[in-house]
């Protein structure tokens, strides 16, 4: 008894004497919940998107973030030297968004952002990076929310719903991303974010007294990335041709003309499918691909007799024509840039590996440029629905 | 002259006693052959003897004395064909003699014999039999003991009508004389614990018994523990369980509740319920869950909150930011302080006149509830813990465990205030040693889980369905059943 009273008396000392408990409260720190980082004249500039919590019973005018900001040589020493201009201390393990900007990809690479994430012992693992286009970071940072009560939410949450409902963008986390910029068989892809209207209005509160926003952020497209520097853009079109190669795609909405350029029918794809296999041939490589897609028809907006089974096969053949044009398009583009993001490398690593060995240091300087391609796209209508007005 | 030695007489026992009001003494003069009369005293206490069966079958049986009776065999004849009550007895010492009129009993003192006859004519006043208070179920027996010994024991003889069923009679307590009786199935007892019972036993001093926790106290194993180490139960289809499972039961004069022994961890978390539905083992799981919760919960919270909040998910953290505004007192501070004051609303309520516990809910849930909150003084999550573990911890099925799980999460909130998660699975090992290390009565505390016994497994964290349980246990003894005591 008597030791157990010491033990306690001892730890109750402990705990009240050693200021432990204030430590950590949670109206002494500021969360941050997304960083942003540009590269201006040889520094970093680091912009912390940091909670602004508000009083459960008295709410009041403040916004739900603040932005600092801060120049300096490296990201760890910017962070710290926004002490000077907050009154609480900064917790990073809450982010959940880092927002690269474009300066960063153009000029020194992303590989220092990606190293720093991973070290920092504070940040979580599990969050989501995006580049910017045509903004800084900064400026990605500072756009009003329409939905949600933080900008960082809006975005992470604009990039959960895109993944699943429409495909064009896919969640990256660091540790992908840097195997992807390791990897010499695969460069490495971002999903890209831009601001549509004048980044000035986007920052004003006023804005949320307009219906209709003028000023948003918006996910467009992908940046390739070359080793860790940017190498091009793919549009929104391109995005979706590459998760469906990547045989990632989840649900998407594909359409496709009927005749003559003009009226267009769509399907919803409920299951896509994608096997590449290659090989080198004569020093050449050649690549096989196969696009499996189940979709269902929605919309038809042109004269065709869906009640008889060629009208279904027409439909058919025509979206497949489509989705190897897309495909197409990808690759040229990747050939283009001279820039192998699909990953066709490591297929051959995979299938022909006796022949990668011999070329792997050059694949991406002189092998893949001079790839051949088969491309087969095949499409099945599961659904076409009750009515069929054909007249 | 030492009082076994006094002869016994109606003014002795009047002098011993201190001649006290309810003390009768009735004098019957009794005609014999010969005109012979000898005089006779019927001595009594008032009040714990039945006066009716007194006067039905003592007392006319003797004025209608036939006069055919030698002197000599006078207290033979009386004790066998006179006096018409169920049990009788001779007794020659004084110091009996004064123990049986202090158990109700009516001596019956002729004149110029040396043995007097004892009649048992008790009759104690008793509660009437309600429904069990301590343990209370939805479905299934409602009966409960009182404070009855005999009734007590009658009602286990009712539940168990077997011939291997032994009752043991002792008496404890210098001043109170207090009567237990320790139950037991014959047949399925387990030897070496009943003997070790029976040594403990010897060994209470006490000069008073109010309620079976004297006895636990002095037989109990001597470990520093906040669990209950002997269960403790007011209803009879527990001990029945029990006893028929292998167990000792001992009751107590004067309380409802008896005690059995040797008690598993496992028990305290088993309901009657469990056995009077179909499906009574899955609301035993919930049940273990909502006490590990109990326990857990506010240290969880505590860690979470101000040691690892990148844990937890974003959305959460982000109101329990906002309602963490300007309140202040540190997390821990708040967290004990309105632990205490639910203990205190809980204490109260129980202390109470019944009349003013509805003052108390009132004052507890507006008050504390609300008004602390709307002053700015607690954060409504830190409520919301409380209040979840309190609950949490009402399920407990035997009300002891109950009180070493409340115990218990004020250790888990200071040692989580002081280490975070890491404390908390400091003190989770800690717990874990500290159960495993348990004895009751030589029979690990935890067993049959640890250690573990794959023959002894139906009836542990999941009861299966009845036809397939056993009243087979097997208790381990790993180590002589008594070190522990010296």
């Amino acid at each position: 008894m008597k030791t157990l009273g010491i033990i306690a008396l001892l730890s109750l000392f402990a705990i009240l004497s050693l200021g432990n408990i204030n430590r950590n409260e949670l109206n002494e720190v500021a969360l941050v919940y997304a960083i942003g980082i540009d590269r201006e004249s040889d520094n970093y500039v680091v912009s912390l998107q940091v909670i602004n919590p508000q009083p459960l019973n008295n709410p009041t005018d403040k916004l739900p973030v603040v932005v600092y900001d801060t120049k300096a040589k490296s990201m760890g020493k910017a962070i710290e030297m926004v002490s000077r201009k907050i009154s609480r201390q900064l917790s990073p393990a809450q982010v959940q968004l880092i927002i690269i900007g474009e300066s960063v990809a153009e000029t020194i690479g992303i590989n220092g952002v990606l190293n720093y994430i991973l070290r920092e012992p504070g940040l979580s693992s599990m969050l989501d990076i995006l580049i910017t286009k045509d903004i800084s970071a900064w400026d990605a940072l500072k756009v009003i929310p329409f939905m949600e009560d933080i900008p960082g939410s809006e975005i992470v949450k604009t990039l959960e719903n895109t993944e699943v409902n429409w495909g064009s963008h896919q969640r990256i986390f660091p540790t992908q991303l840097k195997a992807e910029i390791l990897s010499r068989g695969k460069e490495a892809i971002v999903p890209t974010i831009m601001l549509i209207g004048d980044k000035k209005t986007a920052g004003e509160k006023a804005i949320l007294e307009t219906i209709s926003p003028n000023a948003y952020l918006e996910l467009s497209g992908l940046t390739v990335m070359n080793e860790d520097k940017k190498a091009g853009w793919l549009n929104d079109n391109q995005s979706r041709s590459y998760y469906l190669i990547k045989g990632s795609l989840k649900n998407s909405y594909f359409s496709s003309y009927c005749s003559a350029q003009k009226e267009e029918f769509g399907l919803t794809i409920i299951h896509s499918k994608t096997s590449i296999d290659g090989k080198m041939n004569n020093g050449k490589p050649q690549f096989k691909i196969n696009v499996d897609l189940v979709g269902d028809l929605d919309e038809l907006n042109c004269d065709m007799d869906l009640t008889k089974p060629d009208g279904i096969k027409k439909i058919e053949k025509l979206m497949e024509k489509d989705i190897e044009a897309s495909i197409k398009d990808l690759i040229v583009q990747s050939q283009t840039l001279n820039c192998d993001f699909i990953g066709f490398g490591d297929i051959l690593r995979i299938d022909d590996k006796s022949n990668w060995k011999k070329y792997e240091k050059i694949w991406q300087k002189e092998i893949f440029s001079t790839s051949k391609f088969e491309i087969t796209a095949n499409v099945t209508v599961r659904n076409y629905g009750d009515i069929n007005i054909s007249d | 002259m030492g009082a076994s030695l006094k002869g016994i007489s109606a003014d002795n026992i009047k002098a011993s006693l201190g001649n006290p009001d309810d003390l009768n003494v009735r004098s019957i003069t009794l005609n014999l052959l010969m005109e012979n009369r000898l005089e006779c005293s019927i001595v009594f206490i008032a009040g714990i003897a039945d006066e009716k069966e007194i006067e039905n079958f003592i007392i006319k049986p003797l004025q209608q004395l036939s006069p055919a009776v030698e002197i000599k065999d006078i207290l033979l004849t009386v004790q066998k064909e006179i006096i018409q009550a169920k049990s009788i007895a001779t007794l020659h010492l004084y110091k009996d003699a004064i123990h049986d009129v202090l158990n109700g009993k009516t001596i019956v003192i002729i004149e110029g014999i040396n043995d007097v006859l004892s009649i048992d004519v008790a009759k104690w006043k008793e509660r009437s039999l309600t429904e069990a208070e301590g343990q209370r179920v939805t479905k299934g027996p409602l009966i409960g003991f009182n404070e009855n010994l005999a009734t007590n024991i009658a009602i286990m003889r009712h539940a168990i009508k077997n011939e291997q069923l032994r009752l043991e009679n002792y008496t404890f307590g210098s001043l109170t004389n207090t009567n237990i009786c320790i139950i037991y199935l014959e047949q399925s007892v387990d030897k070496t614990i009943l003997a070790e019972l029976k040594k403990r036993l010897t060994k209470i001093k006490s000069s008073k018994i109010l309620d079976a926790n004297y006895v636990e106290e002095y037989i109990r194993d001597q470990f520093l523990t906040p669990f209950p180490l002997i269960l403790t139960t007011d209803r009879p289809d527990v001990l029945t369980g029990e006893i028929t499972d292998g167990k000792i039961a001992i009751l107590v004069e004067g309380t409802p509740y008896a005690l059995v022994i040797p008690a598993l961890f496992l028990q305290f978390l088993q309901s009657p319920d469990d056995y009077y539905f179909v499906n009574g083992g899955v609301t035993r799981l919930l049940r273990i869950l909502a006490l590990t919760l109990a326990i857990y919960l506010p240290a969880f919270y505590l860690a979470f909150v101000t040691y690892h909040p990148g844990l937890l998910p974003f959305d959460l953290i982000l109101s329990l930011a906002s309602q963490r505004e300007g309140k202040p007192l540190p997390l821990v501070v708040e967290l004990l302080l309105f632990m205490f004051l639910f203990q205190i609303i809980i204490e109260g309520a129980l202390r109470l006149p019944k009349g003013l516990v509805s003052v108390v809910s009132i004052v507890g849930t507006i008050i504390i509830g609300q008004s602390a909150v709307e002053a700015g003084l607690v954060q409504p999550a830190t409520l919301l813990v409380v209040s979840m573990s309190y609950i949490f911890s009402f399920v407990a099925p035997i009300m002891t465990l109950a009180t070493a799980v409340r115990t218990l999460r004020y250790g888990f909130i200071l040692i989580a205030a002081f280490l975070g998660l890491y404390g908390i699975i400091l003190a989770t090992l800690a717990l874990v040693f500290h159960l495993n290390h348990l004895r009751s009565f030589g029979v690990p505390y935890f067993s049959p889980l640890f250690p573990f016994n794959p023959k002894d497994q139906k009836d542990t964290i999941y009861r299966f369905p009845l036809r397939k349980l056993t009243n087979k246990h097997q208790f381990q003894h790993e180590e002589p059943v008594s070190k522990k005591r010296e």
